[in-house]
């Protein structure tokens, strides 16, 4: 009978050769390389100011960038392309027929699309920390190399900017099992991506809306957030109860 | 009974039943050919079997358990394919034997033996989206054989290979189940392939079981059911006639008994043509069983 390492492991497999993989890496370089751009050609305008530092103005700049469409696209786009391994090979009906509970393929099947968007955090980090560096070097007056950069703030707002996505995964997770078309899948997502971009701020309940909660972490990311912001804290009791539901909808219900 | 059904039905909606009734019984060491056109319900009784359709009736068993509080168990000694090959078509062939061979815990040389099998060693590393449709129904059938399993079930195996394949393929199933004893489920919609290597038959049409026996059973059964039907000048003296001797009945202008024999026929023939009565046509005809074993192997020939 196999483990849960076992079909997790047969889930790696699976993702080789596919657009989810790249999209986690292209994802992840995108905003570092455009502000590595903008950077580069406007130099001039970031020559930071006495006391300011150019690594927190530009690590600044690039979660900035990611928070307010990208991250909740990227979210959106990755479930539905890790389901649609399944959708698009007809292969439910062979994984349901496994000797696998459903638990461990719907665990297993979360935690890959987990394990990417953790990767993707990993590998925008260190994009961004490459492309301050090749600018320290092309750009010695923008001060990069002059400079120390405050790592463990970084982390924490990545780690944040993460938890904020949970609540979005959670849901996108589900549609993506039950919605076998993926534009479909991608095309609700759009919608209450734009509709959290129309309310963040103009609506004093947006701050229950999940797809709102990225905006929400960069928004409050210079005040004083100890560990979690209280909607990461949402985000985290959505994942879990939506998690759960999910799971019930898909072992009862879900025939393939 | 490795397969065993009670009375299973199923329908997405309630007034329209697509299995009604149904009472398979699949036997040890069979191969039980499941014959019918298309959209008979073949592949709708497959998926239900193997718990792909929800089916709150419990009336399902599979060596003897229910689907519902023996599902890791029972899976883990079925290989199956259902309609189109599962293949993950990004991958190689050897990939998508990886995946089944970590879940069900089966030796690596196994991926070797079993491609050797279906003659796809050559192709292993190629994705699958190269293989022509003969090496997908390959490479599936691959996948449902590689944990040895005790029952296979195949929806349509032989489909999309060319005749080497098909005869090929039919070999290797009639080998599994003779050396290693395997029981074959196969669903087929051509009487020619089932003939060829089914012990059992079971005949469905529009959601119900026709017939059910086996390979000789089978065969025994065109005669019985024919009728004789026939049109005369005057068909109610002709009933009269002949009804105390056979079973005659009007059958729309004409008239019609069950169909035993060809003297039975000239015999009918004689008696009216003796009697002065004119016949005007007296033909066997097939009754739905053989309309449909007809068009079963009508199709076979195409």
């Amino acid at each position: 009978m196999a483990t849960l390492g076992t079909v997790y492991q047969t889930e790696l497999i699976k993702s080789k050769n596919t657009f989810a993989l790249w999209l986690a890496c292209l994802g992840a370089g995108f905003m570092p390389a455009l502000m590595f751009v903008v950077y580069l050609t406007k130099w001039e305008t970031f020559v930071p100011q006495k006391g300011a530092n150019s690594w927190n103005q530009f690590s600044f700049a690039n979660f900035q960038g990611v928070s307010f469409f990208f991250i909740p696209f990227f979210v959106v786009l990755l479930c539905s392309l890790v389901m649609n391994i399944e959708h698009k090979s007809n292969t439910w009906k062979y994984l349901l027929t496994l000797p696998v509970s459903r638990l461990s393929i719907y665990v297993n099947k979360l935690s890959i699309i987990l394990t990417l968007t953790v990767l993707t955090y990993v590998l925008f980090i260190v994009f961004l920390l490459a492309a301050g560096v090749v600018l320290g070097i092309l750009r010695p007056k923008l001060g990069f190399l002059d400079q120390t950069l405050a790592f463990d703030g970084l982390l924490k707002l990545a780690f944040r900017s993460f938890v904020s996505t949970l609540a979005m995964l959670a849901i996108h997770y589900w549609l993506s099992i039950r919605i076998k078309n993926m534009i479909a899948a991608i095309g609700i997502g759009l919608i209450c991506i734009v509709t959290a971009t129309i309310l963040f701020k103009r609506w004093e309940y947006a701050i229950y809306y999940p797809y709102t909660f990225t905006m929400y972490t960069i928004f409050s990311s210079d005040k004083s957030v100890k560990v979690l912001a209280s909607h990461e804290l949402y985000s985290l009791g959505y994942f879990v109860i939506i998690t759960i539901a999910g799971y019930i909808d898909f072992s009862r219900f879900y025939k393939g | 009974m490795i397969i065993q059904t009670q009375n299973l039905q199923f329908g997405f909606k309630k007034d329209q039943p697509i299995i009604k009734d149904l009472n398979l019984n699949v036997e040890k060491g069979s191969i039980y050919g499941f014959l019918g056109p298309n959209g008979a319900g073949k592949t709708t009784t497959m998926r239900l079997i193997l718990g792909l359709l929800p089916n709150p009736e419990n009336n399902i068993r599979i060596f003897g358990k229910t689907l519902s509080d023996n599902r890791l168990d029972i899976f883990s000694r079925i290989g199956s394919m259902i309609e189109i090959p599962s293949l993950y078509e990004h991958l190689t062939g050897w990939d998508n034997l990886e995946i089944t061979r970590r879940i069900k815990g089966v030796s690596k040389k196994r991926i070797d033996e079993t491609l050797e099998l279906v003659k796809l060693t050559h192709a292993a590393h190629k994705k699958v989206k190269a293989y022509s449709l003969g090496m997908k129904q390959r490479i599936g059938l691959a996948v449902a054989l590689l944990s040895e399993p005790e029952l296979l079930i195949l929806d349509e195996p032989t489909n999309g290979l060319d005749p080497n394949g098909m005869i090929e393929t039919r070999e290797l199933l009639i080998r599994l189940n003779k050396e290693a004893g395997t029981t074959i489920f196969l669903s087929s919609h051509l009487l020619s392939e089932v003939e060829k290597m089914a012990t059992h038959v079971g005949i469905i049409h529009k959601g119900s079981m026709l017939f059910q026996g086996t390979i000789q059973e089978l065969g025994t059964l065109k005669s019985r059911q024919a009728m004789l039907c026939f049109d005369t000048s005057n068909n109610l003296k002709a009933l009269e006639l002949l009804n105390p001797q056979f079973q005659v009945t009007l059958n729309g202008n004409g008239l019609k008994t069950s169909f035993q024999d060809r003297e039975q026929a000239a015999h009918i023939n004689r008696l009216l043509v003796q009697n002065e009565i004119d016949v005007y046509q007296l033909a066997v005809m097939d009754n739905d069983l053989e309309k449909l074993f007809l068009q079963i192997t009508e199709e076979s020939a195409v």
